[in-house]
């Protein structure tokens, strides 16, 4: 009896400890900002479901519930997180080094396109069918990002402007070899050869579209987390990106982590975009820019930059978007509705005022005084 | 090759010159205003589609281009006022700003026109009548290029460059605009208030880029689709960060990237010129990049002096 009760004096100690130590606070804070930025999110996309829908209650059931609704369709869920998953880690590599190189999107488009070119031409044994394409597309768009990464490192060339320019020219030197140079006739469209079967990836799971890329994604973004948290190089990326100054102070080679950091990121997207098409196409035919890129950097920042929770994420929009198909497939209502949700989420997620302790400081200050006394004092703080 | 020098002789050339550089002309004003308020506004692209898409939306509603233009502008200062709520009251980082508004007005454009017609890419608008200046028209060659079926928001462009120049130079609100920009504590600390200049900066942004947006729907084509503005806001921004935030500079850049465009256009009609015109299509963001390039490496070399340089002169 004595024992346990000092077990549980022990216990409650522990807890209190627990509860009151700065992280787990923080994380429930950060877990609440989620869910009310969600929650905002999904009110106004029912909303405008409800005006644009005859039947709006039927819309949203697919979009929320539909997913769940058999074991294929959640295996579209999971099908289209995989791309979301390397593009979310991708950013979370770029963005934790300090920059914001959007060559991520042309990256699954070079890497596609190579992958599927190198699986025709290269007919090896066993496994290799598998590997030496992904490996081949993984360089490809590495050796094209270094471009703008090295630009950047080097002339401090805007990485913004410059990724999204390589990103369309990409794009149609893409689209020219697809409709002149690699164009499979017989196959009535502008499209390579069909990728043979030794190259493409294995379905997972029975009945569903899931394949091993999932495995592949997964392996990637624990391997990108001890790289980051774990090794001296991820060390010298997370520094250069919180503290350039400061970093360049205690002797990191800032212009060579930036570059790394970047190249790291576009390699994980020309993998995944690898990964796509070996999974779920039979020939390469993409005449516009995929938008995986861009979806990296919202799955990134709703994952809040670290690795390990960018499969959640993904899984999430991937989530949205089976959903969004399943509605748009079965009611009124166009999936772009999606993208009104994702703006929104990013939008509040990466906010700095939204639900702080300021916001709410501010918040009460107008419920108790009515008076803008109390908020022009927080924002003075502000700009002191 | 002969092809090629007639080109550079038809006036025509220089009337699609005109054509495709005023978007972008209205895209680089607009991140220049941003720029100058210390925002990188990179929703400039979002805004100019939403204005498109609005323009198209209320002309056919209305039956009035002038309505529609009207429309395009409106959305444009509404997508800056979202941009600046979200980048200045919830303080989200701007680059991320940007790239929510361009996802929300890319995705609500094509919900739109899906709820509205069915279809999921083309929506039509009524162009805008082009103007034929009387007298001036008659004049050889220059008489063509400028006062021929010009459209009104090409002139409008000039006046936006000598507008935004003017706003800089000689009104209050410019010199207010551009201390927030350089030092937004020292501004607030002589009373202005940083949130209030930030966010009217990004509405005059999101009106100029309206224009574009409403140019592209109206005056470029009659009709708004989907990939219409195809990175011209992004092109717009590198214009401006060429032009060094000069108005006139910017605005030339701007005249230059529409050039390459058109050249881009107009080489895939030629027979005998043997580049397909997907690699064409390349060509406007090639100069772009090649731009920027060598834009920054000037500034780099100004700034960060070779030892060898400083040797040699004395």
């Amino acid at each position: 009896m004595k024992r346990l009760s000092a077990f549980l004096t022990l216990l409650r100690s522990r807890v209190k400890d627990l509860l009151s130590s700065p992280r787990l606070l923080s994380a429930i804070i950060e877990g609440g900002r989620m869910l009310i930025a969600i929650l905002i999110a999904y009110l106004v996309a029912f909303m405008v479901i409800g005006i644009v829908s005859d039947d709006p209650a039927m819309a949203i059931r697919w979009f929320v519930l539909g997913p769940f609704s058999s074991a294929t369709e959640f295996g579209e869920v999971l099908k289209n997180a995989t791309p979301l998953l390397f593009a979310g880690i991708a950013a979370c590599l770029i963005i934790r080094g300090g920059n914001f190189n959007m060559f991520t999107e042309g990256a699954f488009y070079a890497g596609g396109l190579v992958t599927a070119l190198v699986a025709i031409g290269f007919e090896g044994p066993g496994f290799l069918a598998i590997v030496v394409p992904l490996a081949a597309g993984t360089l490809a768009a590495m050796l094209i990002g270094y471009i703008p990464a090295k630009l950047k490192a080097k002339y401090e060339v805007n990485e913004f402007v410059s990724s999204i320019m390589f990103n369309f020219i990409v794009m149609w030197i893409g689209i020219w070899l697809i409709s002149n140079v690699v164009i499979d006739i017989t196959s009535g469209d502008n499209a390579t050869a069909p990728i043979p079967d030794a190259s493409r990836l294995r379905i997972l799971i029975e009945n569903t579209n899931v394949t091993t890329g999932l495995l592949i994604a997964l392996v990637i973004a624990i391997i990108a987390y001890l790289y980051m948290f774990k090794t001296r190089f991820g060390f010298r990326l997370r520094m250069t990106g919180d503290n350039r100054a400061f970093a360049r102070g205690v002797g990191i080679d800032v212009a060579r982590a930036g570059i790394s950091s970047q190249l790291l990121g576009i390699g994980v997207a020309g993998l995944g975009g690898g990964v796509e098409i070996l999974a779920n196409y039979h020939r390469f035919n993409w005449k516009t820019l995929p938008g995986f890129g861009f979806d990296g950097f919202m799955v990134a920042i709703i994952a809040k930059n670290r690795p390990l929770l960018v499969p959640l994420a993904a899984l999430f929009i991937g989530y949205l978007r089976s959903g969004a198909d399943l509605m748009a497939f079965n009611s009124d209502v166009a999936q772009e509705v999606v993208q009104i949700i994702q703006g929104l989420i990013l939008i509040l997620v990466a906010s700095e005022a939204f639900f702080s302790s300021a916001w709410f400081r501010g918040l009460l200050a107008k419920r108790m005084f009515r008076r803008k006394r109390f908020a022009s004092a927080t924002e003075v703080d502000r700009h002191a | 090759m002969r092809e090629f020098f007639q080109l550079f002789a038809t006036p025509g050339f220089y009337a699609m010159i005109l054509q495709l550089s005023t978007p972008l002309v209205f895209a680089a004003l607009a991140a220049l205003v941003s720029n100058k308020a210390g925002v990188l506004n990179i929703g400039i692209e979002g805004a100019m589609v939403s204005a498109a898409l609005s323009a198209a939306l209320l002309s056919t509603l209305t039956g009035s281009a002038a309505l529609g233009v009207l429309a395009g502008v409106l959305a444009g200062i509404l997508m800056g006022l979202f941009f600046a709520l979200c980048a200045v009251r919830l303080r989200t980082n701007h680059i991320l700003v940007g790239i929510a508004t361009n996802i929300l007005a890319s995705g609500v454009a094509v919900f739109i026109i899906y709820a509205v017609t069915g279809n999921k890419s083309d929506y039509p608008g009524i162009a805008m009548t082009p103007w034929n200046v009387p007298i001036l028209k008659e004049l050889p060659f220059i008489g063509e290029i400028l006062f021929q079926n010009a459209n009104p928001l090409i002139y409008l462009a000039v006046i936006a460059v000598i507008a935004v120049r003017f706003l800089f130079r000689r009104t209050v609100l410019g010199v207010r605009i551009l201390a927030v920009g350089k030092n937004e504590v020292a501004a607030a600390s002589v009373g202005i208030s940083p949130a209030r200049v930030k966010t009217i900066a990004l509405m005059i942004a999101g009106g100029l880029a309206g224009f574009g947006g409403a140019y592209l729907s109206l005056g470029y084509m009659s009709g708004f689709n989907t990939g219409m503005v195809a990175g011209r806001g992004f092109i717009g921004i590198a214009a401006e960060a060429i032009g060094a935030g000069h108005p006139v500079a910017t605005a030339l850049f701007a005249v230059l990237f529409g050039a390459v465009n058109a050249f881009s256009l107009a080489a895939q009609t030629f027979p005998s010129f043997a580049i397909p015109y997907e690699l064409l299509n390349t060509l406007p963001y090639l100069t772009t990049t090649i731009g920027l390039v060598i834009y920054s490496v000037l500034r780099y070399r100004k700034a960060h002096p070779s030892p060898t340089h400083k040797e040699i002169k004395p």
